[in-house]
């Protein structure tokens, strides 16, 4: 799977007229599986970037090309998870798991069989008859990457999905990301305003700079897995995306 | 506890007779429970209490089914799509101060004194809370359920039937709820209307031209019953189906 993004701008319009430029010219590729994490002050469009790619908005200029053909929303081989609140109340867990399944209107044993392998996959077989507000935030989480898996997406789409989490169960789903990956040999586009989080999970990083966005610096992460935070080269690199983060931001509010 | 102060009424009701002595202007709560008690008796030969609260629940509720079936899909267009709404807005706006009774004279031009006219009236009724709250409804469904589900591949119709028909659903309840407790009003109404010979509306009105105030009281409260009884119905079904709306913040 080749993911192409081309070029991209995006603008929206202001409330009292004009528009306001908050994508521009941004350029990447990834084709091996890997995790990509998008890093960037507040305003820099990381968000809007990663709705463009998953096709639930429409770049002014520029493509997003998914093996040479264009995306969009709802595109099978492209799975999102949100910042929360996407599960829907009235179903069960399993329902909504094998929602994706039902809408592609898939057999009830192929329905049953991945609801079973991907809940187990997230850690989640005893839930399957609960209702998400049974749920703690953590959980919700994974139910919500369960669900996107069922599709079998080659790209797994993660816009700042830990962020309501507290930080110990943070950490816990940082780690069943990465054996996620292991496991699926999935590209994970992940949007976080976490420089520690990005540097664990990410092989490669894309900085953005703050209005309008554009890419500062690509940083590939290079370390082993499994990450030490403690360590000395761990430690180093989040300093380093630290500094030219904080420099961004400088830059930022010094265009105002 | 909860019956105190029904309770209360009626002891006052029960002195005031006594001190007013004119079964005229306030009979005794007992010639009303009297005619309570026996609702299988013809009354001055217009049907038994029983029969005439069962004619006025089925226009009630023939006439509530009349307007859901407009109201709801138009609620749900008018939610759904910026141009329904600009379409209807203004206009359902405007009908909607107009009260179901002033409709009466054009009801009974339009479509003859009977059923016909008596269902308009209480479809009127009811049709403004059901199309408010679908309205409601529909837009109160989370973008974030919508995007989330249209990711997993949903076409539109997918995100009507999955998304925002059961989202918005306990909004839509309430409208029904609402809807149907003003169609009950409108049909004792619509009862009293020209050319009616049955229904507990028309029980009142002719039981008070023969003086029969008690039976007046007697209709008033079945009326009242009635209502509490459907009202309860649908609370009922709101705290068994809907209860994620309250559990899920």
């Amino acid at each position: 799977m080749r993911l192409e993004v081309n070029r991209l701008g995006k603008e929206f319009p202001k409330a009292k007229g004009g528009t306001i430029k908050v994508l521009d010219d941004i350029t990447f590729n990834s084709s091996e599986e890997e995790v990509l994490g998008i890093l960037g002050p507040s305003g820099c469009g990381k968000t809007t970037l990663l709705r463009i790619i998953a096709g639930l908005e429409k770049p002014s200029v520029g493509e997003v090309l998914l093996d040479g053909s264009r995306t969009d929303r709802s595109n099978p081989k492209m799975g999102m998870i949100f910042q929360e609140y996407s599960l829907l109340p009235w179903l069960t867990v399993a329902e909504n798991v094998s929602l994706g399944l039902e809408i592609r209107k898939a057999s009830e044993d192929e329905r049953r069989e991945k609801v079973e392998r991907y809940l187990s996959l997230v850690g989640l077989q005893g839930v399957a008859e609960s209702h998400p507000y049974e749920l703690s935030g953590g959980m919700r989480q994974r139910v919500a990457v369960a669900r996107a898996l069922t599709m079998e997406p080659a790209i797994l789409l993660m816009d700042e999905p830990f962020a309501a989490l507290d930080p110990q169960t943070r950490g816990e789903i940082q780690e069943s990301i990465i054996r996620l990956k292991e496991a699926t040999g999935k590209t994970i586009i992940l949007v976080t305003h976490s420089v520690e989080e990005a540097v664990f999970l990410a092989d490669r990083l894309i900085i953005l700079s703050a209005k309008p966005g554009r890419i500062r610096k690509i940083v590939p992460v290079g370390l082993r897995r499994p990450r030490d935070r403690a360590s000395e080269e761990f430690v180093r690199l989040r300093m380093q995306v630290l500094n030219l983060l904080t420099s961004l931001h400088v830059e930022s509010k010094a265009d105002i | 506890m909860k019956i105190a102060v029904p309770l209360a009424l009626l002891v006052i009701w029960g002195v005031l007779s006594k001190i007013i002595d004119s079964s005229f202007i306030l009979p005794s709560p007992l010639s009303v429970i009297y005619v309570l008690a026996c609702p299988l008796e013809n009354i001055l030969g217009s049907g038994t209490l029983l029969d005439n609260a069962l004619v006025s629940l089925q226009r009630v509720t023939l006439g509530f089914l009349a307007a859901l079936v407009v109201a709801i899909p138009l609620g749900i267009g008018m939610g759904r799509y910026e141009i329904i709404y600009h379409l209807f807005d203004k206009a359902m706006a405007m009908l909607r101060p107009i009260p179901p009774l002033a409709w009466v004279p054009l009801s009974l031009a339009w479509l003859k004194i009977g059923m016909g006219s008596m269902l308009f009236i209480i479809a009127l009724g009811a049709f403004f809370p059901i199309l408010l709250n679908t309205i409601d409804g529909i837009r109160g469904v989370k973008n974030s359920w919508i995007e989330a589900v249209s990711m997993l591949g949903a076409g539109e119709y997918d995100l009507l039937t999955r998304v925002f028909l059961p989202g918005a659903a306990p909004t839509i309840w309430t409208g029904l709820r609402v809807g149907f407790g003003i169609a009950w009003m409108c049909v004792v109404a619509a009862e009293m209307m020209p050319g009616a010979s049955t229904g507990l509306g028309y029980l009142i009105m002719y039981a008070y031209g023969w003086g029969q105030i008690q039976v007046v009281m007697a209709g008033m409260v079945v009326i009242g019953l009635i209502g509490l009884a459907i009202d309860l119905l649908f609370k009922s079904v709101e705290v068994k189906w809907f209860s994620w709306r309250r559990l899920d913040k």
